[in-house]
């Protein structure tokens, strides 16, 4: 026979249940627009049963003691959460490129009227202007503005192209400094989850916390993650260990620090140690960057080219003709820098044509002792005929210039597809996740109803029980007998 | 499998389908504001190349254009005077046969003699057209003027096949050249000195000369000078041909170019109509989904 008190105890169990499910319910709906969140269920298992004694028979059988609430745990899938972690470095990587190659793109300001290709077509055409009349000093001079209009226009384009490296390689920077500190709270997180744990408690909130960061952290960079085993016990002791292309960034609660070198190997990107150990960086916001420079610098090489072959051929044809005034062998552009210093930066029209325009070489050298005449506009229209020229492997001047701008174009659209595209399966795993582990807030006020039913009947269940304590405390043993 | 929903995931989806659905209007905008289906090369990358490249040909043609304008109007100037030179060598050629006739007095002589000093004035005159301020009958030496006069006898100063500088070529079209002038010392130089040899004749009253070597001459003149003239005739006609395939190729070129990077406007201007249907729904669906909630039900 149980106490007196037995029904108490049962209903007071079922009172401080309710209480913390609705607690949890409580902190679900505060949650629930945080990210990386995942709902909390609470886990209730009967009370250990109490035997009642028998006199025939063993026992008569077994009494229900209320309930136990044995733990709070989160619902949540990790395997999506490694997928969602691999393919949110990709996504960000995708995106990375093409916000960066997107500038890269607005640099050359093409389609326009004042495009370097309209540029280079208004200069070839003012040759063949020049052709028509090669003494007419107007059109010497509207040439001459015409060709600094150009190497304006390609001062333009490489300084709107070279100012993206600088600001790439300080994101860089910034990039990897944020890792190394996520690395390191990623680790504190570790070494408190794994105390937690090993104390017998359910660290959910800061197992979310974690999850929260490693997802920042694969933003940035692409990330290996492992569950650490205790060597002891062969057991998984909580700590997540994470890999940056084999480098080992945390292990357990410690960390190392990825180094801050950035360096290229067998065209792989990627940071080197002090030691000189290579670590490949193949996807996140980092090889997005370290992808988009390298990219830029191609561009960069191309209109550098394109420069410096218009610079070397003008001036080959300009060298071969004579000037109104039997001047020969002026440059019309500046001698080019040597190769890979930036021909596009540098490209400028020879200041002494400018102020002597006569000394465009229109006519072809005649024959010693020929003076050359001035109605002679042959070498004009050999420049002229520069634009259609393969001056470089199969390509012209424009040719090269089109393709270059289509290349840029290409790249771009690539990476906005890929970044759409990766977009897509990110979001469909997020929403898998968060279809888990994410707050419905009508499942929550349903949960919120049926604790607060259950507390009410357990409430009444100890009012009840109470009454029969009264009886026998007040009621028995006294003078008078039951009832009035 | 019963299949849940979380609110944040609804609040997620909700501001994606508004977000894309957005961006699909701001793209027909795009569109419709510049009239052109390529804003970016990442548009369209091989359209881009392929527009960049017709209006590269498009600018050479109109180049073309104008050069053709500039050899036609040269040309046009230069059979011009050499018509005119015609009709002075046929008045020259009657004024011969008129003093070839013995019977004249010398009065009249004198008054043709003084016709054909006129006619000489006047090809001296033609031989030094100028198109603008370029004499067009110096071969390349166009601000040398072309035929000078000293006491009764005549000079050519201009640009010769010898010096190499007597002829002007203009590059009509790709990788081809015309000529667009004659020399003055091909048509003018001869046409002067045989009449210069007639007023002398004239003067001294040589008729069998005129008669025989003086009208022959002239006869060659002429035949030169036509030669010329038709010559410079048949390039008109070579340019004005050249100009009207300009022309066709421009309007190619440009179709081209439009198809390629011209946005299709009616296309466009459906896919923003339904764009801003699906932006409305998208608003609308949102706005009545997220007023259901359990909280509406509690007291």
């Amino acid at each position: 026979m149980p106490s007196t008190f037995f029904g108490l105890q049962i209903g007071s169990s079922a009172l401080s249940a309710n209480q913390t499910a609705l607690d949890v319910t409580s902190n679900n709906i505060s949650n629930m627009n945080t990210a990386g969140y995942s709902r909390q269920q609470v886990n209730l298992t009967e009370g250990t049963p109490y035997t009642l004694p028998g006199i025939g028979s063993p026992m008569l059988g077994q009494l229900g003691t209320g309930v136990d609430l044995t733990s709070v745990t989160r619902i949540r899938n990790q395997y999506i959460d490694q997928n969602i972690w691999s393919s949110t470095s990709d996504q960000s990587a995708q995106n990375t490129l093409t916000t960066e190659l997107t500038q890269a793109q607005n640099a050359f300001g093409e389609p326009s009227t004042s495009g370097l290709s309209a540029q280079l077509n208004n200069f070839f055409n003012a040759f063949s202007t020049l052709s028509a009349n090669p003494q007419d000093m107007g059109l010497r001079t509207t040439l001459l503005d015409t060709a600094q209009s150009l190497t304006s226009q390609f001062h333009s384009v490489s300084n709107a192209l070279t100012s993206l490296g600088p600001q790439i390689n300080q994101q860089i920077g910034a990039k990897l400094g944020q890792v190394n500190q996520l690395a390191s709270q990623i680790a504190t997180l570790n070494g408190q989850i794994e105390q937690s744990l090993a104390s017998g408690q359910t660290p959910n909130d800061l197992m979310d916390q974690r999850g929260q960061m490693i997802t920042q952290l694969s933003q940035l960079v692409g990330v290996q993650t492992t569950n650490e085993t205790n060597p002891v016990t062969g057991q998984t002791d909580g700590a997540i260990n994470i890999n940056v292309g084999g480098f080992a960034l945390v292990q357990g609660s410690g960390t190392n620090a990825l180094p801050t070198t950035t360096s290229t190997h067998n065209g792989v990107f990627g940071v080197t140690t002090a030691s000189g150990t290579f670590v490949p960086v193949q996807s996140g916001q980092l090889y997005g960057l370290m992808k988009a420079n390298s990219l830029i610098t191609g561009y960069q090489n191309r209109l550098d080219t394109l420069a410096s072959t218009l610079i070397t051929q003008v001036n080959s044809i300009q060298s071969t003709g004579a000037g109104l005034d039997g001047s020969t062998g002026i440059n019309f552009f500046n001698a080019p820098p040597p190769p890979g210093t930036g021909a596009a930066a540098d490209i400028t029209v020879n200041p002494q044509l400018i102020s002597n325009p006569a000394q465009i070489a229109a006519a072809t050298l005649p024959a010693p002792p020929a003076t050359p005449a001035p109605g002679n506009g042959d070498n004009a229209t050999a420049m002229f005929n520069l634009a259609n020229q393969t001056v470089l492997g199969s390509d012209t001047i424009g040719s090269y210039y089109n393709n270059t701008v289509a290349q840029v174009g290409s790249d771009t659209q690539t990476y906005q597809n890929l970044s759409n595209n990766t977009q897509q399966v990110l979001l469909q795993m997020q929403n898998q996740q968060s279809s888990i582990s994410g707050v419905n807030m009508d499942e929550e006020l349903t949960k919120m109803l049926q604790y607060q039913r259950s507390y009410e009947a357990a409430a009444r269940v100890v009012d009840t029980a109470d009454t029969f304590v009264s009886i026998v405390i007040n009621n028995l043993g006294s003078s008078s007998p039951i009832g009035p | 499998m019963s299949v849940r929903v979380s609110t944040l995931q609804m609040t997620n989806y909700a501001i994606y389908s508004v977000n894309q659905t957005a961006y699909n209007i701001q793209n027909a905008q795009l569109q419709l504001d510049s009239g052109l289906s390529i804003n970016q090369p990442s548009d369209n990358p091989t359209g881009m190349d392929q527009a960049l490249t017709l209006k590269q040909q498009s600018a050479q043609i109109n180049q073309y254009s104008s050069i053709l304008n500039q050899a036609n109007s040269y040309l046009t100037t230069g059979e011009t005077a050499l018509g005119g030179l015609t009709s002075l060598i046929r008045q020259s050629q009657a004024l011969a046969i008129q003093a070839a006739n013995g019977t004249l007095d010398s009065a009249t002589r004198l008054s043709i003699s003084q016709q054909i000093g006129d006619i000489i004035n006047q090809v001296v005159s033609l031989a030094n057209t100028r198109y603008g301020n370029n004499y067009i009958f110096s071969g390349q030496r166009t601000s040398t003027q072309p035929i000078v006069t000293s006491s009764n006898s005549f000079a050519y100063q201009g640009g010769t096949s010898a010096t190499g500088d007597a002829n002007i070529n203009l590059e009509i079209s790709q990788n081809q050249s015309i000529t667009v002038n004659a020399t003055a010392d091909k048509v003018f130089l001869p046409a002067l000195q045989n009449l210069q040899q007639l007023q002398n004749d004239v003067g001294f009253g040589a008729l069998s000369n005129i008669s025989n070597a003086d009208l022959a001459n002239l006869q060659n003149t002429l035949n030169t000078t036509l030669t010329s003239q038709a010559d410079m005739g048949a390039k008109i006609q070579q340019v004005q041909a050249a100009a009207q395939q300009n022309t066709l190729s421009q309007e190619n070129v440009t179709s081209f170019l439009s198809q390629v990077e011209d946005a299709n406007i009616p296309q466009v201007s459906i896919q923003l109509q339904s764009a801003q249907t699906a932006y409305q729904a998208a608003l609308a669906a949102n706005s009545k989904l997220f007023q259901m909630s359990m909280l509406n039900y509690f007291p």
